[in-house]
Parts: structure tokens; C-alpha cells; sequence
């Protein structure tokens, strides 16, 4: 199993699908970590949090007959994990989530990706730490997708089922909300 | 005395694996969801495409698409004459069947403005081809025939949906200030042209001659406001072939 580490994830899966069902492990192994920041994060609260994603796991093994070898395992994992914090967040919230977004009605210009500006990046992940409640979970899903997990919005756009240029429009508001939340007297659009 | 170390998540996924107290669910659970989203999806669009489609239809059978030819008199007629119900509940099924193909298919990579008006767009087309073609008149000839189950008290209902003052017939007979008019009832009623009459293109009535015509309704006689003939027009033999 050792060997395997160096495998694509679409590798292992491939593997499983053939027999070996401990290459499993590995995949537990890539994505638990990642998986319950991202839930941290999102439902604001480590509270539960390892059964949630154990559960995440349980239905991937579960529905993975139906992955598509030829596609990233990566947005697919993702996108069970963020079907399973709404639902999370659904039972604990108070304020019923919205059921129609007005956001992903009409076209956006699409906002560029900004990979390079590392100390933009550093500012918005210190306020994140800092700030991230205070969002709603429309802004803080794509801010913790793309700023702590690391996704390009394609990706993000698949795992929240959005047009990219909503995922480019919502980071944009909700780093500018951050910034606005953390320091008001400074805030400049 | 040993302490018990924590399970590692891993070991107790791999512990349920290992115990069969799961299993991956067979491929052909996920082929027949498909199927049964993509048939669900089929028969929602196919029973939109009929509605749309026969209300077009219900309108070139009536005459109500000519009245765009007799100025805004027409217009406010074909407004008027408009079944509202039946135009409104076709558009929030295609609103509802583009949410559908957004949740179910990938067209969430699209705005859900553009996936919905690439459906009214796309219903609108088809439709209006369906009565181009014609499938409605068939249909509509096969009911006259054979009574077809569901739709067929639609097409029986057809006549009743003329337009508000706009009669359709034949010219069965020229007078000195008018003519009579024989409606597809084998009804006839006396018209008069008055000086403000609009005759369309220059239209010179003959006898035989197949109309519309908008006209307000007197004590005996219909007074006529705008004349068009139905021959050579969109579909003009509709009526010939329904009533063959």
C-alpha cells in the first residue's frame, strides 16, 4: 500500500473499483485532514465534525461505482463533503438557508483569478481566522474553498454546482466584506 | 493494564469496508437514476412542447395570428383574445423545467437567466413548428376521426376560442354595400362595408373568397372594421383540411 502514495487519486480509485478495497485507506489517509478544516471552517464549529466526515467517506466508498474515471477526484469528493455541511448546517441553523439564490440568476462579468498576489492571499487567510462567522455561508463557502483549500475557481464552481463567474463574484464580495467586518475605518473598495 | 489507543478514522472506515456493513452501491443503480431523471425531464418537455405548441395552433386556428394585420385595432384584439391561463401556466413550466435541467444536468455552469430563456426559446421554436409542419393540424384531423384519449376534448374545444369580434368564413354572396358571410357552422351573416372599412392589400372580395374579418356586431348585421382573406395566408387551408 505504500506504493501507492505516489498514485493519482483516480489511480487508487481505479484500483478499488478492481478489488482492492484497503487502497481505500489511502484516500481516507489524502483527504481527512483537508476535509474536516473545510468543515470547521464552514460550519464554524469542530463540534461533530468527525462523524460528518467519516459519514462523507462512508457515502463516497457507497456511490463510487458512479465517478467518472475520467474526471478529478479532487471536485467530486469535495462536492459529497459540501452536500453533507448543508445538510449539517440545515439541522443547526436557526435561519433556514435560502432555497433561491438571486446570484446565480443573471450572467456576472467574471472576476480573474489572482494566484500571484501571495500577500493578499496571507491577509485574507490571517482574516479568515479572524472573521469568517461574521460571513453568510453563501461567502464563506467559496472564500474557505479557494483560500485554505487551495481551489481555482473551475473547481469551486463544481463542487458548488455555480457558474465560475458567481464563484469569482462571491469571493470578491466576501473578501471585500472581511476586509470591511475587520477594519472599517480603513476600508476602501 | 494497556490503554485502548482511538481508532484512526481510516481504520474504522476500513472496519466497515472489511465487515461488509457497507458495500458500494451496483452501477446500475446510478445508469437507472439517470434514466429515470432523463425520462422524467423527456416527458415534462414533451407535455410543455404540446401545450405551447397547441396554443399556437389554437391561435392560427382561430384566425387570432391575422389580427397582427389589421393595425392596433388588431393587436389589442389579439391581446384581448389571448387565453392568458393557458400562455402563463406554459411559461412557469418552462421556468420550472429549466430549474429542473439546472439541479439535475451540468447547466449550472450557466447563468439559470440563460438556461431558462435557452428553454422558452427552444419550446417557443419547436412549437411553432410543430404547427408549421403541421403536426397539430393532423393531430387535430386524427381527433376528428378517432377521439384521442386526453388531448381530444382539447381540440373539440377549439371554435369556441374565437377571438373577441372576429369572424372567419366564406363569401357566399356580394351585395350593393356589403355581403353575406358563411361562417364554418354553415351559419350566414350579412356584413356591411362602411368608408372606414380596411380591406388588406387591396383585397377585392369575390365570392368563394375565405376571410377574416374584425367588425363590430349590430341588431342584424355585422358592421366590418378590417378585412383579410385567410387563401395563400400562414396555414390558410386549416380549416378545409379539418373539415375535408
Amino acid at each position: 500500500m505504500e506504493g501507492n502514495l505516489e498514485k493519482t487519486d483516480e489511480q487508487v480509485v481505479k484500483e478499488i473499483l478492481a478489488g482492492r478495497l484497503d487502497d481505500f485507506g489511502i484516500l481516507v489517509q489524502r483527504y481527512e485532514e483537508k476535509l474536516k478544516r473545510y468543515g470547521w471552517r464552514f460550519l464554524s464549529s469542530p463540534e461533530g465534525i468527525e462523524d460528518i466526515v467519516q459519514e462523507v467517506f462512508i457515502s463516497v466508498y457507497k456511490n463510487l461505482k458512479s465517478f467518472d474515471l475520467d474526471k478529478r477526484f479532487s471536485p467530486w469528493i469535495y462536492r459529497i463533503a459540501h452536500n453533507a455541511y448543508i445538510n449539517a448546517l440545515k439541522k443547526r441553523s436557526r435561519d433556514p438557508l435560502p432555497f433561491f439564490d438571486p446570484d446565480v440568476l443573471f450572467p456576472h462579468p467574471i472576476t480573474p483569478e489572482r494566484p500571484d498576489r501571495d500577500l493578499e492571499k496571507k491577509e485574507v487567510r490571517e482574516l479568515l481566522d479572524k472573521s469568517l462567522n461574521m460571513l453568510p455561508p453563501k461567502y464563506r463557502e467559496p472564500l474557505i474553498l479557494f483560500y485554505l483549500q487551495e481551489l481555482d475557481y473551475a473547481n469551486i464552481a463544481e463542487i458548488l454546482h455555480l457558474p465560475i463567474s458567481t464563484v469569482g463574484v462571491r469571493i470578491s464580495r466576501g473578501r471585500k466584506m472581511l476586509q470591511k467586518n475587520s477594519n472599517p475605518s480603513d476600508y476602501k473598495l | 493494564m494497556t490503554e485502548d489507543k482511538p481508532q484512526s478514522m481510516k481504520d474504522k472506515v476500513l472496519g466497515e469496508i472489511r465487515s461488509q456493513h457497507i458495500s458500494m452501491k451496483p452501477k446500475w443503480q446510478f445508469f437507472l437514476k439517470s434514466l429515470l431523471i432523463i425520462l422524467l425531464l423527456s416527458i415534462i418537455a414533451l407535455y410543455i412542447l404540446f401545450h405551447t405548441s397547441f396554443l399556437f395552433y389554437s391561435l392560427h386556428y382561430n384566425g387570432s395570428l391575422f389580427l397582427t394585420h389589421f393595425g392596433v385595432s388588431g393587436l389589442r384584439r389579439l391581446i384581448l383574445s389571448l387565453p392568458w391561463l393557458w400562455l402563463l401556466s406554459g411559461i412557469i413550466l418552462t421556468i420550472l423545467l429549466g430549474i429542473l435541467v439546472e439541479k439535475q444536468t451540468k447547466a449550472y455552469r450557466f447563468p439559470l437567466f440563460y438556461t431558462v430563456m435557452s428553454s422558452i426559446l427552444l419550446i417557443a421554436i419547436i412549437s411553432a413548428l410543430c404547427v408549421i409542419l403541421p403536426i397539430q393540424t393532423s393531430l387535430h384531423k386524427l381527433n376528428t376521426e378517432t377521439r384521442i384519449p386526453i388531448i381530444g376534448p382539447m381540440f373539440k374545444n377549439l371554435p369556441e376560442n374565437e377571438p373577441l369580434k372576429t369572424y372567419i368564413g366564406e363569401v357566399s354572396e356580394l351585395n350593393g354595400n356589403g355581403f353575406l358571410l358563411t361562417n364554418r357552422q354553415n351559419q350566414t351573416t350579412r356584413v356591411i362595408l362602411t368608408p372606414e372599412t380596411k380591406l388588406n392589400n387591396n383585397l377585392k372580395l369575390q365570392n368563394g373568397l375565405e376571410i377574416m374579418m374584425i367588425g363590430e356586431q349590430k341588431a342584424n348585421y355585422i358592421e366590418a372594421e378590417g378585412i383579410r382573406a385567410l387563401l395563400g395566408g400562414f396555414g390558410a387551408d386549416v380549416h378545409a383540411e379539418i373539415n375535408d
